[in-house]
């Protein structure tokens, strides 16, 4: 599949078919979230992968931002230095929410449906998934075959988010 | 209408669970996810009602889940018509409510 036919086809899906995801397809989204950049190469992402049904059941029941029940969870972590500065913090967003795209981007070309989710309580899930004090969970992803074909939502227009060398100045398509 | 509706235990810990968590996440999410958590809540616990108990069949309740439960994601792409799903909720329960009391008062 083609990049950008990946990125201007993927969807937030948020009804997801019972059928569970194979092991084999798991794997290949984590290589693809191994394979994101990170600031300074530091790979401060740990992912818990949560398919065992009383497992996904308790997350979901903490994550009110999620409607349905997917087939499966990642649970993209930031393994945190303590006292980390701003710099770093924001990092440890960026890094997390690269690899959550490679995985939803991935995800797509084999036909699973992803969103990721933001609403959650992050110390329930902490508290659900055992998690070290240092281990914070970033981003929620949640995985299944798609029960729904959602159309694509408003983007805004090129000339309304880009500039030519300085903000404001046009960008002309 | 005057029974005491009593919700499993199961579905009890669930909207709770929701509930709290709702409250912790909306000290920062943005306003409006506050209305579509209480609608939210709404629905769960119509679909706790409706699921086998002794609501099962308030034809009234299962079309109120139906509609919201159809258009509250415009929250994030319709916001006009996510606040007239408001408002429509809202007077279908006013309206359901005043048939339902006005049925009670001349039946007592």
């Amino acid at each position: 599949m083609d990049v950008f036919d990946a990125i201007k086809g993927r969807r937030s899906i948020r009804q997801f078919t019972d059928e569970p995801i194979g092991k084999e397809e798991l794997e290949r989204l984590l290589e693809a979230a191994r394979w994101a950049p990170s600031g300074g190469n530091q790979q401060n992402w740990r992912f818990v992968v949560v398919t065992s049904p009383p497992q996904r059941e308790l997350i979901r029941k903490f994550a009110p931002g999620i409607f349905a029940m997917p087939a499966a969870f990642i649970v993209i972590c930031a393994d945190k230095e303590p006292d980390a500065n701003p710099w770093k913090e924001a990092l440890y967003v960026a890094d997390c929410s690269i690899a959550a795209q490679n995985i939803m981007l991935a995800a797509y070309e084999i036909g699973i449906g992803t969103c990721v989710a933001l609403s959650y309580a992050k110390v329930a899930v902490s508290e659900i998934l055992d998690l070290p004090e240092n281990v914070e969970p970033m981003l929620v992803v949640t995985l299944g075959y798609p029960a729904e074909d959602p159309e694509p939502p408003p983007r805004l227009e090129l000339n309304e988010i880009a500039f030519m060398d300085e903000y404001g100045k046009e960008w002309v398509s | 209408m005057t029974e005491r509706m009593v919700v499993s235990e199961e579905d009890l810990y669930e909207i709770l669970a929701f509930l709290f968590s709702s409250a912790h996440l909306l000290v920062n999410e943005p306003h409006l996810y506050g209305t579509f958590r209480l609608i939210d809540a709404a629905t769960r616990l119509i679909g706790c009602a409706l699921e086998g108990g002794e609501l099962e069949d308030d034809k009234f309740l299962r079309q109120l889940k139906e509609d919201v439960d159809s258009r509250k994601l415009l929250l994030m792409t319709d916001e006009e018509t996510y606040f007239q799903l408001l408002e429509d909720a809202t007077r279908e329960m006013a309206k359901e409510m005043k048939t339902r009391a006005v049925a009670n008062k001349s039946s007592s």
